[in-house]
């Protein structure tokens, strides 16, 4: 069967409801599966990694590249998932890769900071050598 | 008039100092965020405290565009969010208090569990230990394997023992216990240690002579309590169907003999509890108590044979716990004091500068570290849900046997090193970066016993699911219910 792709069909009323809040291509096959294309100039491949991995009770994903800096997730949903539940669960899913990019740049700004605080905390307790 | 504004020599530096610093902007310190809903972001940090701020909000204060001195401004201040050159002090007192929060690891092994006997009187179908009904040569702890489990106890570094006596029912072997007690008594007049010790009892065989020396001893005894007669009868039968009068009478005597702080009670959750919350409450209080831990069924023993376990799932859980819940909060706004003992203990962890010493919700677990189980016959366990994993024929947090295997060859057991390496949340996936983490745990014995790993997919964890949805309403109910928040702060024990 050949696989197609065509731009949902529910806008404008419900496409609130859908698009996420970055500037992601949401795509929703004939097959029932949605494919969400990021740029990874804007986020990060670990980003979307930790998404799909949080949403793994939700849909399943494939990862694939479609040119230089472009990431297709396409997300397929258990035969159980309606409509409604299907555009939370991809609102969701792209926030979720802003969220987990915005982690990213706090844990590298903070690195050093938390490695100083956990060095003080355990600096008069064994756990550190003591050359 | 005194110019306060002219820059003299003296103790206080100017205003125009204070302002100086604020201009050249702030540091981001370590934290984390979870969405608590549409609008609102929940800030955490290591050292347990939380900050909820619009969703508008974080990418300006991670982009530095905060207002020095604004209200969010001093709030991400003052709970250790940011550093300013006015804060100089800050990172030495977040090390401080996170040393505090993790002083709990240091104090190592502290509940001490002897399963005394497998044998019961009950025929509980959601049993979770897989009791035994005959066979007491089989199923008893014996004096010879209590003595080395006592040798174990006081070699633990812990100033503060506590020993909880398990079945089965432990009234059914009520002479080891005896021995026990006043063995435990005697060695620790070399050790010092402060020790105490509890008895976990459906009450049934409960006599005169066990509540002398209970007296005598200063024993505590907590029960199982699931509810009105009809809910405990259905669930803890046993024959002559009494079990509900039984325990009834037993905690009147109980407290009548040892005081009214002397007995507590646990429920569980059935499938014939749920839409009962009410009435499982009303119980309680009914009953004198002023507490209660609302608990979901476990993954072991009879429970799954029985397929009890699997009769209702983590949100069918969840709707029972909220309208517990929120029932609780309503009869304290009434003016009847009550608690709900776990969202007590997530307080606790939000708002004590203290860890709880909880097992499952420390980061690494407290298995083995925090508590540890002798079982009847010599096996030691990791904990009490790793010997009813092992009662289902998986012994895979065996820790060794009391008789052939020293102190450091069962502390330092790859059975016991694996799981609690496996359960630090501060690296384990899906738990690295979770907001609520601070007050969170990775149970490894669960999620072995659901997925059949340690660390488990949180993705699809019934632990994840129950401990965010319980920490969400925690926190959105102290952020949008003034009255519900100063009742939630009065049952954190600082």
């Amino acid at each position: 069967m050949r696989h197609m792709h065509h731009t949902l069909r529910i806008l404008p009323a419900t496409i609130k409801n859908m698009q996420p809040d970055n500037d992601a291509s949401v795509t929703e096959a004939v097959d029932g599966s949605v494919s969400v294309v990021f740029d990874l100039q804007i986020n990060s491949l670990t980003a979307v990694k930790k998404a799909v991995y949080k949403f793994a009770a939700d849909c399943a994903a494939v990862l694939s590249t479609k040119e230089p800096n472009q990431l297709e997730v396409k997300l397929s949903f258990p035969d159980t998932t309606d409509l409604v539940d299907k555009r939370a669960v991809v609102r969701a899913f792209c926030n979720e890769v802003i969220d987990q990019d915005l982690r990213e740049q706090i844990a590298c700004e903070t690195e050093a900071t938390r490695n100083l605080i956990l060095a003080q905390a355990f600096s008069k307790t064994s756990l550190l050598q003591q050359d | 008039m005194i110019d306060l504004a002219v820059d003299k020599p003296g103790k206080f530096k100017t205003l125009e100092n204070y302002n100086q610093s604020l201009k050249e902007g702030y540091k981001l310190l370590p934290f984390r965020f979870i969405r608590l809903d549409e609008e609102r972001y929940v800030l955490t940090n290591d050292v347990g405290e939380y900050l909820v701020i619009s969703q508008g909000s974080l990418p300006a204060f991670v982009n530095k565009t905060i207002e020095p001195g604004s209200g969010l401004y001093n709030d991400l201040k003052s709970k250790h969010f940011l550093l300013d050159d006015d804060s100089s002090i800050a990172l030495e007192l977040v090390a401080m208090k996170y040393r505090t929060k993790m002083q709990q690891v240091s104090s190592f092994t502290g509940l001490h569990m002897f399963v005394v006997t497998l044998r019961c009187d009950h025929s509980c179908p959601y049993c979770q230990v897989s009791r035994q009904s005959e066979d007491r040569a089989t199923f008893d702890m014996t004096i010879e394997t209590a003595a080395k489990c006592l040798d174990f106890t006081f070699r633990s570094p812990s100033p503060s023992i506590k020993i909880e006596f398990q079945g089965g029912e432990p009234f059914l072997n009520f002479d080891l216990i005896k021995w026990i007690v006043l063995e435990a008594k005697r060695r620790n007049e070399q050790h010092q240690k402060d020790v105490e010790f509890v008895i976990a009892t459906n009450l049934a065989l409960l006599t005169d002579d066990i509540l002398s020396f209970c007296l005598e001893q200063d024993v505590h005894l907590s029960t199982s309590l699931d509810g009105p007669q009809d809910l405990h009868l259905a669930n803890r039968p046993r024959p002559g169907s009494d079990s509900y009068q039984k325990v009834i009478s037993g905690i009147n005597r109980v407290r009548a003999v040892l005081g009214p702080d002397k007995i507590s009670a646990l429920m569980t959750t059935t499938k014939a509890s749920l839409g009962r919350s009410k009435e499982i409450i009303d119980e309680y209080m009914r009953q004198g108590f002023n507490a209660i831990f609302l608990r979901p069924l476990s993954p072991y023993g009879f429970a799954i044979k029985t397929k009890w376990y699997q009769s209702y799932d983590v949100q069918d859980w969840l709707t029972f716990y909220f309208e517990g819940l929120d029932y609780i909060i309503e009869l304290n706004k009434r003016g009847y004091p009550f608690v709900e003992l776990y969202a007590g203990i997530i307080l606790n962890k939000m708002f004590s500068p203290w860890g709880t010493g909880y097992v499952d919700l420390q980061s690494p677990a407290g298995l083995g570290i925090s508590a540890i189980l002798f079982n009847y016959n010599a096996e030691v366990y990791a904990s009490d849900e790793s010997r009813m994993l092992a009662e289902m024929g998986d012994k895979q947090f065996c820790l060794g046997n009391i008789h052939e295997n020293s102190y450091e060859e069962i502390m330092l057991s790859e059975a016991l090193l694996n799981p609690i390496e496996q359960s630090i949340v501060e690296s384990v996936p899906g738990c690295q970066d979770c907001g609520f983490q601070p007050y969170c745990g990775s149970d490894p014995v669960y999620h072995y016993a659901t997925q059949k790993d340690s660390v488990g997919h949180k993705a699809l964890s019934g632990f994840c699911k129950k401990n965010m949805a319980i920490m969400r309403r925690l926190i959105s109910l102290m952020e949008d219910d003034a009255e519900a928040k100063k009742i939630l702060l009065s049952w954190v024990k600082v």
